[in-house]
């Protein structure tokens, strides 16, 4: 299943001007590759990954996934985040505070309509491949930067996504910690699971 | 004990001072046994002062099981219609409250100024149409009457705290949210409203006290005496016999008092949160 | 889902708005139905009675107003202090707003009784004052009494909000003027004022709007005696209203409620330049 971006485009409307955040762009990427957009802040990055995952909707062009149209301007056809299976990491984590790891890694199974006894083998399953089974009681605020955004690639994971995306996943550490990021983000790709990644992260 | 010191407790002591002393002297009078004539000033210092002052519940008793009067009535009424005003001013509010933080909704810093101003009405300029609409409706002396005056009041005011506490949760958590996978819905019932259930509370508390303690629209919009609220009871509480029984009064006066107390005692941490909400702008 | 909240919004202001339209239209019907144009507010501004309670209104509010926000500065800079039994204070500054304004006024007409109030008792006690003062009596009395009980029920609210805006001033503009060895009275005048100046104008305007209609304290306290000493126009409105003449006393409320109006102008003009200068922004 390709990842297809045809003439995408996208314009933000503010309080007179009209910014053009995206200006008809083609991507692709293969099943499995892992891109990565590049490129000075306002550039359009966040915008392309809202598009892809629905958070926005296209002034022109289409976003494929596979067979699927995710969204075409031009066929007028827009499918909600939810029917996407895409997940996203946003920049700040966007962890909910009042949950602990536990519920906030099930919630997307949750509000799928999974039944409890399904979920729990899920969950654990993630928290294993992050390292995280120890602070699933946890609350977000009790959390290192570290913890935090390793919860957040758990509940981005457990829902077996199509399409995984992170938005500036390596900005909020510190120097080491991007090192051994970068490493695990490479060793949950190349694992059996087939899905694309984009990340997008200044030059270091 | 330096000075500095000394000068703080003193300035302590008088606000505690300034705030509680009427209060206590209500509660004084009406537990005293000789209503209030052992506070005549006849003279200097009264030298029996404090004999005199023994604590009894008689006049608690003789207003709460009098034949003719319907305290009880009356705390039934003023707690069932705060209760619901409350209600209903959050549960209009804050869907209200969601649209116009979450969605785009044109002209909504316009329509928020409006409907602030219009809870800055003076109650007497609306309370003589408000009885002539009730008499035609036939809804004089019952709760509905005061509930609709009471929630269209409170109601703006409960939009503009909503509104600010909602501001404050991050826009990022609806959108991860929706990548999640939930809907709008769920997206309100296991993130939004958890999470603002504080600020909803708050604002709830404060819809409560003040439709318990309004007294102008509960003035004119009961003419039976059984369908009165606190405030009004007291406000007309003319005793049995001739004299003004003061102790009565004033045990009235506690009873009135001791729910919205209590409250604001045990919640005033909430209440001081949803009364800043508006001034203080983080 | 928003399009039906906006209704039920309507919806619930709608007796607001009836309410207002209707007391337009009824100012120019007399007491049996008829037109009668504008016969009652020229009525009105001959009438001295009217004028009284106009004046009184104003005074009220003018002294109120300023002695509350004055004792709720001073009660708020106290408990901005770390100070001992902060906690208790602070939840007990909160009871007198609490109470329903007719219980206060109850209270306060007790207070200030000729025979058997606690202020002429601790007058004559204190030796403050040789004979009992009429105080609900006189028209001076009565209008302290009137003052009093509104400014205890009051300024805890001033306190409250006057506290938020102090605790929002940022440390380090005192650490700074610690360093430049400003004074307390320089720190006070020249950094705590002027960074409590929205909050301060906010609540000013607030209450006053609120001063202007008062009537609960005043009807349950003197009935807006001795006479009509201590008469509000909200008070003087509902006179009206109880002696059946709705015309002319909604012709009171509805100058009553231009007046607030204007106030509630100024209000909301205030509230919107202190959004523009501050970082309140809309998600």
């Amino acid at each position: 299943m390709n990842l297809v971006l045809e003439n995408l485009s996208k314009q933000f409307r503010g309080t007179g001007r009209a910014v053009t955040a995206v200006n008809g762009i083609d991507l692709t990427a293969a099943e499995g590759e892992f891109l990565v957009l590049v490129g000075p802040s306002g550039c359009g990055k966040s915008t392309v990954l809202n598009l892809v995952a629905g958070l926005e909707r296209p002034d022109s062009g289409s976003v494929r996934c596979g067979g699927q149209v995710f969204a075409s301007a031009e066929d007028h056809v827009f499918l909600p985040p939810g029917d996407r299976n895409v997940a996203m990491v946003f920049q700040s984590y966007a962890l909910y505070p009042h949950m602990t790891v536990f519920e906030n890694v099930a919630f997307p199974l949750r509000v799928s309509g999974k039944k409890l006894a399904d979920i729990a083998p899920a969950v654990r399953e993630a928290a294993r491949m992050l390292n995280i089974e120890s602070i699933l009681t946890r609350r977000p605020a009790e959390l290192s930067g570290g913890q935090r955004q390793r919860v957040a690639i758990a509940r981005a994971l457990v829902r077996r996504p199509s399409v995984f995306l992170l938005d500036e996943p390596l900005s909020n550490l510190d120097a080491q910690l991007r090192t051994s990021t970068r490493g695990e983000l490479k060793r949950l790709q190349g694992g059996s699971r087939h899905y694309h990644s984009i990340r997008h992260s200044r030059p270091d | 004990m330096n000075k500095r010191s000394v000068a703080i407790f003193a300035s302590e002591a008088s606000v505690l001072c300034f705030c509680l002393a009427p209060f206590l002297y209500m509660l004084a009078t009406a537990l005293s046994s000789t209503g209030a004539a052992y506070l005549s000033p006849r003279g200097a210092l009264h030298p029996t002062f404090l004999p005199a002052f023994l604590p009894t519940l008689e006049h608690f008793r003789s207003i709460l099981l009098s034949p003719t009067l319907h305290f009880p009535r009356y705390l039934l009424n003023s707690v069932g219609i705060s209760l619901l005003a409350a209600l209903f001013s959050v549960a209009v509010a804050a869907p209200a409250a969601y649209a116009l933080t979450r969605m785009h909704v044109p002209g909504a810093q316009i329509l928020m100024f409006v409907v602030l101003s219009l809870s800055m009405f003076p109650a007497v300029s609306l309370v003589s149409s408000l009885f002539r609409f009730m008499t035609r409706l036939g809804w004089i002396n019952t709760w509905q009457a005061l509930v609709l005056p009471y929630v269209a009041w409170s109601m703006p005011l409960a939009l503009w705290t909503l509104v600010s506490y909602f501001q404050q949760i991050p826009m990022e958590l609806d959108r991860a949210a929706l990548v999640d996978g939930a809907s709008r819905f769920q997206a309100l019932r296991f993130i939004l409203l958890p999470m603002a259930a504080p600020g909803v509370f708050s604002t709830g508390l404060l819809a409560f006290i003040f439709a318990f303690n309004e007294f102008l629209y509960a003035l004119m919009l009961t003419t039976d005496s059984t369908a009165r609220t606190m405030p009004v009871a007291i406000a007309l509480f003319e005793g049995l016999h001739g004299e003004i029984p003061w102790g009565e009064i004033m045990a009235a006066a506690v009873v009135a008092t001791a729910p919205v107390v209590l409250l604001t005692i045990v919640f005033q941490q909430r209440i001081v949160q949803g009364l800043t909400r508006g001034a203080v702008k983080e | 889902m928003s399009p039906l909240i906006l209704l039920l919004t309507v919806l619930v202001l709608q007796p607001v708005v009836g309410t207002v339209a209707d007391s337009f239209r009824r100012d120019i019907v007399f007491l049996k139905p008829a037109f009668a144009g504008v016969s009652n507010y020229t009525a009105l501004l001959d009438d001295p009675g009217f004028w009284s309670a106009a004046r009184f209104t104003l005074l009220f509010a003018l002294v109120s107003v300023q002695l509350e926000v004055a004792i709720g500065l001073a009660i708020a800079l106290l408990l901005n202090e770390p100070v001992p039994f902060r906690g208790l204070c602070r939840a007990c500054v909160l009871i007198p707003w609490s109470i329903p304004a007719a219980v206060s006024g109850r209270v306060f007409q007790l207070i200030y009784d000729y025979s058997n109030g606690a202020a002429n008792w601790i007058l004559q006690a204190t030796g403050l004052a040789a004979a009992a003062v009429n105080w609900l009596g006189t028209s001076m009395g009565a209008f302290c009494a009137v003052v009093a009980a509104d400014v205890w029920k009051t300024a805890p609210f001033a306190a409250v909000m006057l506290l938020a805006g102090l605790s929002a001033i940022p440390e380090v503009l005192y650490q700074q003027a610690a360093v430049d060895r400003a004074g307390p009275w320089q720190r006070f005048v020249y950094i705590t004022l002027p960074q409590l100046k929205p909050v301060l104008v906010v609540t000013l305007l607030f209450r006053t709007i609120q001063a202007v209609c008062i009537f609960d304290v005043i009807f349950v306290l003197t009935g807006g005696g001795p006479g009509a000493a201590t008469q509000s126009l909200s008070v003087l409105a509902y006179s009206y209203f109880g002696s059946g003449d709705f015309g002319y006393g909604s012709a009171v409320s509805a100058l009553l409620f231009a007046l607030a109006l204007l106030l509630a102008m100024l209000y909301v003009r205030s509230t919107r330049n202190s959004a523009r200068n501050g970082t309140w922004r809309r998600a």
